[in-house]
């Protein structure tokens, strides 16, 4: 009996030391180093693999209010190092005890090694992981920004929060980081960005933005809003003229609407290019006058009405149309509904909330109904590219992909014929400055006068150019938009759009092309 | 007889004991072995994360661009600097120039300075 009872204790004695082996080796062995108490996140690349935002690893300071010795004396001597620190707020919060005192985030190396120097008991630090974007404010819109506990606040950061089974490891690096790739092409983001800087300052314009998208797969290779800011301080995010007019703004766009207007009357087959409007007079209705700013004082052809931006022409499409069929066929291309992409749903559109006859009329020219810039490109893309609504999208996907996710809206003879007229303008209408030698650019100006206080200024303007390029097999879609650009000298005193909107269509135009791989033909320039 | 086994029994045990302590003690010098190098491949991968973020720094397009025009005389290239092979006769490679092309800029390989 007492043989069993020693032979128990002595299985269980033995057991209990084989678990603290186990477990000794279990302890050491996990040997994880957590330096971490924020999120690390996926690295951000463009489409041909080029850095957009990365993390890097920063040291945060903070005390331990119970090894303090001299609260008075910490506080002064930590601000000596750090100026940024408020002395009076950081004595406070010593004083009201706990173990955890943060006192300055972001550290760099050399004020590490002066705090270290000081000597004061009760300060220590924790890594933490920090978020750069060594392009700075290039594709801030796009990109978007964090918080200071690098969570995602806006743009594709906080797309990816949402959804993190986007993130791979990359194959091209070694050490294979977690990574993001998205549609934008760096160089030509820093094209768009760049142009629309000069443009801005050339025209002295309040705000100016752009896009460029890729026709069939609907990708968006570059965008731009100014004023932006900075990701890398992200307290300049915060001030609202600097929001992202691409997407979360929406105006009343002027004539580009007439690329809609016209598409509308072919594609329902009311007209054909030869088809005459009468824009001998100004329509009268309602108490409002419809006027043309090129006026002609004679019929016109769908054609001209187009190339010489005939508001009364575009007018008399409209109610050709009929409200309910122009209605639904703006519908159709998705300008009655925000568009939802990557970066959120867009602003909602403007409507009037009473659809009738004036409304039909103003809007066949772009008067009347807002909408988000982001949005007339994205339904413009069936009109370019044979009739295939596409999602624009940041994210890369092929062009085969993109039409093949894509429906049907418009007959393809449409967008040949929207092509042909597009490229016209461009030649000989009012969108000439936009040419690119080579490049085969098509588009229509847009000259929207703002709303100023109640009523249409003819001083405050939003002008806008809608382009593709190239016209004989569209690939890219180019729209830039200016925000009250002024008269200035070197526009002869004009503001409207073929003055200054379509000219910078031309310069990206003309850097892009290379980037893009286009290749120019000058037999066809006269096209 | 017993007392042999006994005495053998005790050697051996001391012997397996002295066998393990060694087997722990290099175990544990293993694993602190790992730990040291877990941290080093996280501060080697810190130091690779801030170098790509400088090196995409350096290779910002508006730097590129901003060296392009100091130290290179090179120029954005023009549409007429493009020629497609088919449309070049054997006349031209002769003259070792194509006719859409004008003069300065045909003998140099000329890159986009924007890119």
């Amino acid at each position: 009996m007492a043989c069993l009872g020693f032979a128990i204790a002595f299985v269980l004695i033995g057991g209990r030391l084989v678990s603290f082996g186990f477990a000794a080796t279990g302890k050491s062995g996990g040997g994880a180093y957590d330096i971490s108490t924020t999120i690390h996140r996926p690295d951000i690349l463009d489409r041909h693999g080029r850095l957009l935002a990365t993390d890097i690893r920063g040291a945060t300071l903070y005390a331990d209010p119970k090894k303090v010795i001299d609260c008075d004396e910490l506080a002064e001597q930590v601000a000596s190092v750090l100026p940024e620190v408020n002395v009076d707020n950081l004595r406070k919060r010593l004083k009201a005890g706990g173990r955890f005192v943060r006192i300055a985030r972001e550290l760099t190396p050399t004020q590490q090694s002066e705090i270290y120097e000081l000597g004061q008991p009760g300060l220590g630090f924790i890594e933490e992981y920090r978020r750069v974007y060594p392009v700075g404010a290039t594709a801030s819109h796009v990109v978007g920004l964090v918080d200071v506990d690098n969570r995602g606040l806006s743009g594709i950061e906080k797309f990816i929060d949402e959804n993190p089974q986007l993130t791979m490891a990359s194959p091209e690096t070694p050490s294979g980081e977690d990574t993001v790739t998205i549609s934008l092409d760096l160089g030509v983001q820093y094209v768009l960005r760049e142009e629309l800087m000069k443009a801005k300052k050339t025209f002295e314009a309040k705000a100016a933005a752009g896009v460029v998208m890729d026709v069939h797969s609907g990708e968006v290779l570059a965008l731009a809003s100014l004023p932006d800011y900075d990701p890398n301080h992200r307290e300049q995010a915060l001030d609202k003229n600097r929001l992202n007019r691409m997407v979360f703004g929406t105006y009343e766009m002027g004539s580009v609407f007439k690329v809609f207007t016209v598409a509308g009357v072919l594609d329902l087959g009311l007209a054909s290019l030869n088809t005459r409007y009468d824009a001998t007079n100004p329509i009268h209705y309602g108490g409002f006058t419809i006027h043309d700013f090129h006026g002609l004082h004679r019929s016109l052809t769908t054609a001209e009405v187009f190339i010489h931006s005939s508001n009364i022409g575009a007018a008399k499409m409209a109610l050709q149309m009929g409200i309910d069929r122009h209605r639904a066929f703006l519908k159709k291309l998705g300008l009655l509904t925000p568009v939802t992409t990557e970066l959120g749903p867009s602003a909602a559109p403007i409507l009037p909330p009473h659809w009738e006859k004036l409304n039909t009329m103003t809007i066949a020219f772009g008067h009347g109904l807002s909408v988000t810039p982001l949005q007339l490109a994205a339904s413009t893309l069936p009109i370019v590219n044979g009739g295939i609504a596409v999602q624009p999208t940041f994210l890369p996907r092929t062009r085969e992909e993109g039409m093949a996710e894509g429906h049907h809206v418009l007959k393809a003879s449409t967008s040949a014929a929207m092509l042909k007229i597009m490229r016209m303008n461009v030649v000989k209408g009012t969108g000439r400055r936009a040419n690119a030698e080579g490049y085969r650019v098509g588009g229509k100006t847009g000259t929207a006068e703002k709303v100023v206080h109640g009523r249409y200024s003819n001083s405050a303007l939003l002008t806008s150019f809608l382009s593709v390029f190239p016209t004989d097999d569209p690939q890219y879609l180019v729209l830039v938009m200016l925000d009250e650009p002024q008269r200035v000298a070197a526009t002869r005193g004009y503001a409207t759009a073929g003055w200054n909107a379509a000219p910078t269509v031309g310069k990206i135009v003309a850097r892009i092309g290379p980037i893009l791989g286009v290749q120019p033909k000058l037999d066809v320039a006269a096209r | 007889m017993l007392r042999f086994v006994n005495i053998c029994l005790v050697l051996g045990l001391m012997a397996l004991a002295y066998v393990i302590y060694q087997v722990k003690y290099e175990a544990r010098v293993l694993d602190e072995q790992i730990v040291a190098l877990n941290k080093h491949i996280d501060d080697e991968r810190d130091s690779i994360a801030v170098l790509r973020a400088e090196w995409s720094l350096l290779n910002r397009p508006e730097r590129i661009e901003r060296l392009a025009k100091k130290y290179l005389k090179l120029e954005p290239v023009r549409p007429q600097q493009l020629v497609i092979l088919d449309e070049v006769t054997d006349h031209d490679f002769e003259r070792g120039s194509v006719p859409e092309a004008s003069a300065p800029a045909t003998t140099a390989p000329v890159k986009a300075a924007s890119n």
